[in-house]
């Protein structure tokens, strides 16, 4: 009964049986989406590589240098004492493809990783603790002609500690590249003011980099 | 007989479409699994903010408890009367100031002091920050509290760091 009815030349296309039209879109259609589909695999695929690279940058190599700088902000028995930070790249998965460099400010560590086809992976990590990105005879130095003096426990500073936080957070706003084949110095070291009013504090703490 | 099985019906009107239909089938099933591979990393990518953020809490959690402003009277102990005073929102200003100093302002964060029987409490804060509305990340360090010369009672510093923005 079914083979009688197919055989029955039919005008409405639910029943035109050469079928090139249908076969023609469908092939098509596979075609496309197969391409669409391959290419979006293949996108996923590079974007979680440059996700891996962007988390090993900014989860690893930025938190580190970041972990090493505040770990000497949060020691409060530490000032004068130098410590060094090294970047070791050989552990990471960055290979000479890429040139990795770091940057510091009074906020922030910023890495970037720069490919050979110049693609660019940045990573920022927030520091904790307030960082001068210089060493502390600039410190000293910048103090002495901003407020006659240098701030040391024998010299110390005689104007209102606002100021000096407002000055000292403006030299630190722009950022430092710093060299990544190097050992990075990170220091702790205070300010001494005139004891403030009600509080009996004379010193406010920094932790230079450079 | 008219058989209304669609096994038995002959007419062929959907086996051209066959293969669109698997492509469909495929393109729904990458779409799931692009869906389940975000939301594996959006997981994961929360879990070690909040790791990371924890560490911080608890770094600037250590860093307070042992800021000398707090121990006025003997090393190691912060006193009572200090706190009193730093966590007054109306005198305590410049200390609150001094205490905060050593902070970056990336974070925003406040201190609660609490003795271990919940008798005394202090909240101090740099500027009210309000957590309703905001994922709250904290971390606590065991403290010893003086409350006059002649008492001393454990307690715990905790600090509440508010989770805003994509830092």
């Amino acid at each position: 009964m079914g083979v009688s009815k197919l055989k029955t030349p039919q005008k409405s296309i639910f029943y035109d049986q050469s079928g090139w039209i249908d076969f023609t879109l469908s092939k098509i259609a596979m075609i496309i989406a197969s391409v669409i589909i391959i290419a979006a695999v293949f996108q996923l695929a590079a974007d979680f590589k440059d996700m891996g690279y962007e988390n090993e940058l900014g989860g690893v190599i930025a938190l580190d240098l970041k972990s090493a700088v505040d770990n000497v902000g949060s020691d409060t028995f530490d000032a004068g004492v130098v410590r060094t930070y090294s970047f070791d790249m050989e552990r990471f998965s960055f290979d000479n493809r890429f040139e990795i460099n770091a940057y510091i400010s009074g906020e922030y560590v910023r890495m970037t990783a720069t490919a050979n086809d110049g693609r660019i992976i940045h990573a920022i990590k927030p520091l904790t603790f307030r960082v001068l990105p210089f060493n502390e005879s600039t410190l000293r130095s910048e103090l002495v002609d901003r407020f006659g003096h240098d701030g040391t426990v024998d010299d110390p500073i005689t104007s209102d500690y606002t100021m000096i936080v407002d000055f000292l957070s403006q030299m630190s706003a722009n950022e430092i590249i710093l060299n990544t084949s190097m050992p990075v110095y990170i220091q702790k070291t205070f300010i001494y003011t005139i004891p403030i009013i009600d509080t009996g504090v004379n010193k406010i703490d920094y932790v230079l980099v450079h | 007989m008219i058989m209304s099985l669609f096994i038995n019906d002959e007419r062929g009107l959907l086996e051209p479409q066959n293969d669109l239909f698997a492509t469909a089938l495929l393109v729904i099933g990458f779409v799931v699994f692009a869906a389940i591979m975000s939301k594996t990393y959006l997981t994961y990518d929360e879990h070690s903010f909040a790791l990371e953020n924890y560490e911080e809490a608890s770094r600037i959690a250590q860093s307070v408890a042992s800021d000398e402003l707090l121990h006025t009277t003997s090393p190691g102990i912060i006193s009572a009367s200090v706190l009193d005073h730093i966590s007054d929102p109306a005198s305590g200003t410049s200390m609150r100031e001094i205490l905060f100093s050593s902070f970056s302002g990336n974070f925003e964060f406040s201190v609660e002091v609490v003795t271990d029987d919940e008798k005394y409490q202090w909240a101090i804060e740099q500027r009210p920050i309000g957590t309703a509305n905001n994922d709250v990340i904290a971390a606590s360090v065991p403290v010893v509290i003086e409350l006059n010369p002649a008492e001393s009672v454990a307690g715990t510093l905790t600090v509440k760091m508010i989770k805003r923005g994509w830092i």
